[in-house]
């Protein structure tokens, strides 16, 4: 096989590029942690409902939720992750001791302490679970609300792909090594036969009774069996080689594979390509298992848990920095101002320096600054209000602003609010209504309550007599979390190496993987379109017997499974004993395999599948059971939430992963006993 | 029963001499036995009971004669000889049955050789004019039987040899001439086996052609005599599938196949010893590291994410202490009464400054 001299060939090209690869090993990162810090207010008032909930007042417990709620509405925080996560933590273990209905109520007033947190609305959904299947339906609903809410929160989303990427990178990686070499150990006589044809060829077939009888002279044995012994060692020091040059195993493995292919059947075929699709994925893996610590410390994390969040004084130095350093970037400040808003809500100087600021990002697309701007034109026309009575020109700077917001974003709710407030204080009716009806016709579920209290602070001197009250109904567009928390970070860049790198990536760098796998892929849909027309060495489906075309021509003539073909000729006088011998030949790997096989598939569940030709249900087997060891061995999760943390363990042990081993050994049982015979 | 030869329809001749004592035997349904003086001084003896030759005594079938073949055909070596002959002695029994008893073969395959043996010499019997047979149709009793060859087929083959054998001289010329496929002078035009349209005893005869065995070493790979092989190749021949090779054709087998088994040892052992030399070479002299220098686990991000999360973990539930408790934690204890963290993370709170006895925490790692 010409094809191994080539692959081979690039291998040891490979591997001396990868001793100068040093220089792309940059250094780690640090640690990094991103913090915020709540309002004192709020922070009074999460310590009186944790401590309620701990004491199990429920009463208090609603009570608090519900100021809560108005606190952070006040303040303009559209999230309280840090309170809703200690209360989630609470609320797990005081749910056992409430009745069903009374864990839903405060569930649902919960979910208004961070609505972008998707986990709430599990807690939410579990209450509803709580009453069995009548809360079903329900149960699914919000759990439909959760997934929807994931996007709007990318840090949860970051540290929840992290941890899942970091059990399943494990996981991967070893499937891949124990697929890989089952591979090699189906397909190794093919590979060493094809490897045994660029050596001279000796007859290998015995025909005849005085060829077999030649066959069993010591000479001939000991020369076949050392024979045998080279070609073996040589294909295992070729498979070897990647790793000595120091291509790591996860190249090594890719390489293995690429040599395999030639031999896979139709469902190991679809195995390998699964292979190397893993072989691509692994530095992506990579990259989000490090995001979250990438992102942490980083400006963009820190301007989205402003945005989204909280944030404290000792980020406008940052915000500073950030807008001289992006001049076009609108997000530092928008921040900025709404720090500047919420330190003083209704100071027309803080006003005017806070819409000075924005001004230049009105036309921005996102709509965040303009519906800001617009808020701030409000706020000063409520600053402004004299004797129950608006400033004029404020309210019309106001409206103004809010139709300029609507040019942007058109039929936004948090714009069509405003412009229903501020057409109010102009004593505009007629277009307060109608932005109220279009703000109904664009609200998916209106909430009847809030709509009564908006359209009662249309009216001028109601909107004057509590102006913070006023403020507190305006609302922002949700901002592009992905793209400011992700400000200057590439998510999907190559990580530096991947876990134990010394050992699985050699001197190879990480960025290299892509390459592997898509070349295998490719060399196997080559493979899949020609494969039949090149002459590769094949297993006989009948006897078992290692041929390829060109051995199989030299031995008779025919393209056609030697020993098969001797079985139709052989002479009448031939020995019985040589027959039986052949027989019991090839009877002895099928009871090699018969025996051994269900061992193997009872200790290590899906190898035993793999050897025996079932690739994709071995390959999942193994997949469910290292998933399953490493949730056992690893039980807590490596990334951390330190802005949302949930408490370390939440009611014992997870049953999950023992269930997990449990079902796969049962299974790996069940699939040998069903195919013992095949 | 007429014996005519093809080649002269017009001029019947006579059968030959056993030919027609075994003709007349089956005709009548005689039993008896019949004395064949043979050229050499020997004298043969077929042994005929129930249309059927039972016994045959010819030099060709002696137990030496069975043996001999079962050598020429592989299935016996020189070594195995004297084995045969203690056993022999020792069951008290003919010399190739001493093979059976020896364990070397089994009764059918010394059943199967002894009865071909027979079935040739007798055949080569029927069909030679010189030979002057007398019978003594007086059935034998008390017989051994060695063979059973029916009458019918003993006649009708030796009929229709007599009549291919012009064919057949045609085409084969003798023991030693060389046939080769007619597919091998197109190597581009790929046979299928399963479009032979031939016979099986054809089919096995043109497996082992392959322009260097000659008719007498077809013979023996195929275990057939030498007229069958002779026929099969001479049917071969019509079909165009083989071709007769003079001593100026070239021999067109791959040369590959011809190659030695100990030259492939060789390469073979080159070519690991290269390898595993190469190897020790690149290690000794430190141009081979499969694994790089430890150090870098040190900076390794998986690793330092691992380290960091008890840390992490301390600092979240510190924040969340605080929050219910309004006061930072005064113990890693009351953290773990909490629930907040695990016993594990006993070793990050010391260095974060909280330790169990109470001092509060001194910040961040």
């Amino acid at each position: 096989m010409r094809a191994l001299i080539t692959i081979h060939a690039i291998v040891l090209a490979f591997g001396l590029l990868a001793v100068d690869a040093r220089a792309a090993e940059p250094p780690a990162p640090g640690i990094g942690i991103a913090s915020y810090s709540l309002p004192a207010p709020i922070a009074r008032e999460a310590g009186t409902l944790l401590s309620s909930l701990k004491r199990r007042d429920l009463a208090a417990v609603e009570i608090s939720l519900h100021h809560l709620t108005d606190l952070r509405t006040e303040a303009g925080i559209p999230n309280l992750t840090q309170v809703s996560a200690a209360f989630r933590d609470s609320f797990r273990e005081a749910s056992r001791d409430m009745p069903p209905g009374v864990a839903i109520r405060i569930a649902t007033a919960a979910v208004s302490l961070a609505p972008d947190d998707p986990d709430l609305r599990w807690t939410l959904a579990g209450a509803y679970l709580g009453l069995g299947f009548e809360g079903l339906g329900s149960a699914s609903g919000v759990a439909i609300e959760a997934l929807k809410a994931y996007p709007r929160h990318p840090r949860i989303v970051s540290i929840l792909a992290a941890n899942t990427a970091a059990y399943l990178m494990g996981s991967l990686v070893l499937v891949l090594l124990v697929v890989v070499l089952a591979f090699l150990v189906r397909h190794g006589r093919l590979l060493a036969h094809d490897l045994g044809d660029l050596f001279p060829a000796a007859p290998a077939t015995p025909f005849s009774a005085v060829e077999m009888a030649q066959s069993r002279r010591f000479q001939a044995i000991v020369g076949s069996g050392l024979t045998r012994i080279l070609a073996l060692s040589l294909v295992g020091l070729l498979l070897l080689l990647p790793v000595v040059l120091g291509f790591g195993l996860v190249p090594s493995a890719g390489l293995w594979l690429l040599l395999a292919l030639p031999y896979v059947r139709r469902a190991e075929a679809v195995a390998a390509a699964a292979a190397f699709v893993v072989v691509i994925i692994l530095p992506a893996l990579g990259s989000l298992v490090l995001l979250p610590d990438r992102v942490a410390a980083t400006d963009g994390a820190r301007m989205w848990s402003a945005l989204e969040e909280s944030a404290g004084e000792d980020l406008v130095p940052t915000l500073a920095r950030r807008a001289i350093e992006h001049p076009d970037e609108p997000w530092a400040p928008i921040v900025q101002a709404r720090l500047e808003v919420r330190r003083a809500p209704l100071s027309m100087g803080t006003l005017d320096a806070a819409a000075s600021r924005l001004e230049p990002f009105a036309t921005e697309p996102s709509g965040v600054a303009a519906t800001d701007l617009a808020n701030i034109q409000l706020r000063r026309a409520l600053a402004s209000c004299r004797e129950g009575k608006p400033g004029a020109r404020e309210s019309a700077d106001a409206r103004q602003a809010f139709e300029r917001a609507l040019r942007v974003v058109p039929g936004t709710p948090a714009v069509l609010r405003g412009l229903a407030l501020s057409a109010g204080l102009l004593g505009d009716r007629a277009a307060a209504d109608k932005a109220l009806e279009s703000l109904v016709a664009v609200t998916a579920d209106t909430d009847l309550e809030s709509l009564a209290r908006l359209r009662a602070l249309t009216i001028a001197s109601n909107a004057c007599a509590t102006p913070l009250n006023t403020a507190a109904e305006l609302r922002t567009p949700d901002a592009p979390g992905w793209d400011i928390w992700l400000a200057g970070v590439k998510p999907f860049d190559p990580p530096p190496g991947l876990p134990l790198n010394a050992v699985l990536m050699g001197r190879t760098p990480v960025s290299w993987l892509p390459i592997l796998g898509v070349t295998g892929l490719s060399a196997l849909l080559l493979l899949a379109m020609f494969g039949s027309h090149l002459p590769f060495a094949s297993s006989c489906s009948r006897c078992g017997t290692v041929s390829c075309r060109s051995c199989n021509r030299e031995a008779s003539g025919f393209d056609y499974c030697p020993t098969c073909l001797f079985e139709q000729v052989k002479p009448a006088f031939l020995d019985p004993l040589d027959v039986v011998a052949m027989q019991r030949r090839r009877e002895e790997h099928s009871d090699w395999a018969r025996t051994v096989l269900p061992i193997v598939s009872l200790v290590l569940p899906g190898v035993g599948q793999l050897l025996s030709g079932r690739p994709l249900r071995g390959a999942f087997l193994l997949l469910v059971l290292f998933l399953a060891i490493g949730a056992v061995a690893f039980p807590i999760p490596p990334v951390v939430d330190v802005d949302a943390y949930a408490g370390a363990i939440g009611g014992g042990l997870p049953l999950g992963p023992p269930m997990a081993l449990a079902v796969v050994y049962l299974f790996s049982a069940l699939d040998t006993w069903v195919n013992r015979t095949t | 029963m007429t014996f005519d030869s093809p080649s002269e329809p017009q001029r019947p001749a006579a059968p030959p001499p056993v030919f027609g004592l075994l003709a007349a035997a089956f005709r009548q349904n005689l039993a008896g036995t019949v004395s064949v003086p043979l050229p050499d001084g020997n004298t043969a003896s077929l042994i005929i009971a129930g249309a059927r030759v039972v016994q045959v005594s010819h030099p060709s079938t002696s137990a030496m004669a069975i043996l001999n073949a079962l050598q020429r055909a592989g299935i016996l070596t020189d070594r195995d000889l004297p084995r045969i002959e203690r056993a022999a002695r020792k069951a008290s029994v003919p010399l190739d049955d001493g093979a059976v008893a020896a364990g070397i073969v089994s009764t059918g395959t010394l059943a199967a050789v002894r009865e071909a043996l027979c079935r040739e010499a007798v055949i080569a019997m029927l069909l030679d004019r010189d030979l002057q047979p007398t019978a003594n149709w007086s059935p034998v009793r008390g017989l051994r039987e060695s063979c059973a060859l029916p009458l019918p087929f003993l006649l009708r083959e030796a009929q229709k040899r007599h009549q291919e054998l012009p064919n057949i001289h045609r085409v084969v010329s003798g023991p030693q001439q060389v046939f080769g496929r007619s597919s091998a002078s197109r190597p581009h035009d790929l046979e299928r086996w399963e479009d032979l349209k031939v016979g099986a005893g054809e089919r096995q005869v043109y497996f082992f052609v392959d322009g260097r065995r000659t008719v007498y070493e077809l013979a023996l790979a195929t275990c057939q005599s030498e007229f069958e092989v002779s026929r099969a190749l001479a049917s071969l021949s019509d079909g165009n599938l083989v071709r007769p090779l003079n001593a100026r054709d070239p021999v067109t087998v791959n040369v590959r196949a011809a190659r030695s088994a100990l030259r492939r040892l060789l390469t073979l052992l080159v070519a690991v010893v290269l390898l595993v030399g190469g190897i020790a070479w690149g290690s000794l002299s430190g141009r081979l590291a499969p694994i790089p220098s430890l150090a870098d686990a040190s900076t390794d991000p998986y690793r330092s994410l691992l380290r960091d999360a008890p840390h992490r973990r301390i600092l979240g539930a510190e924040r969340q202490f605080q929050m219910v408790f309004n006061r930072p934690p005064a113990s890693f204890q009351e953290l773990l009464d909490e629930r907040l963290v695990v016993p594990t993370d006993a070793r990050a709170a010391l260095l974060l400054g909280l330790d169990g006895t109470g001092g509060p925490p001194r910040g961040a790692p």
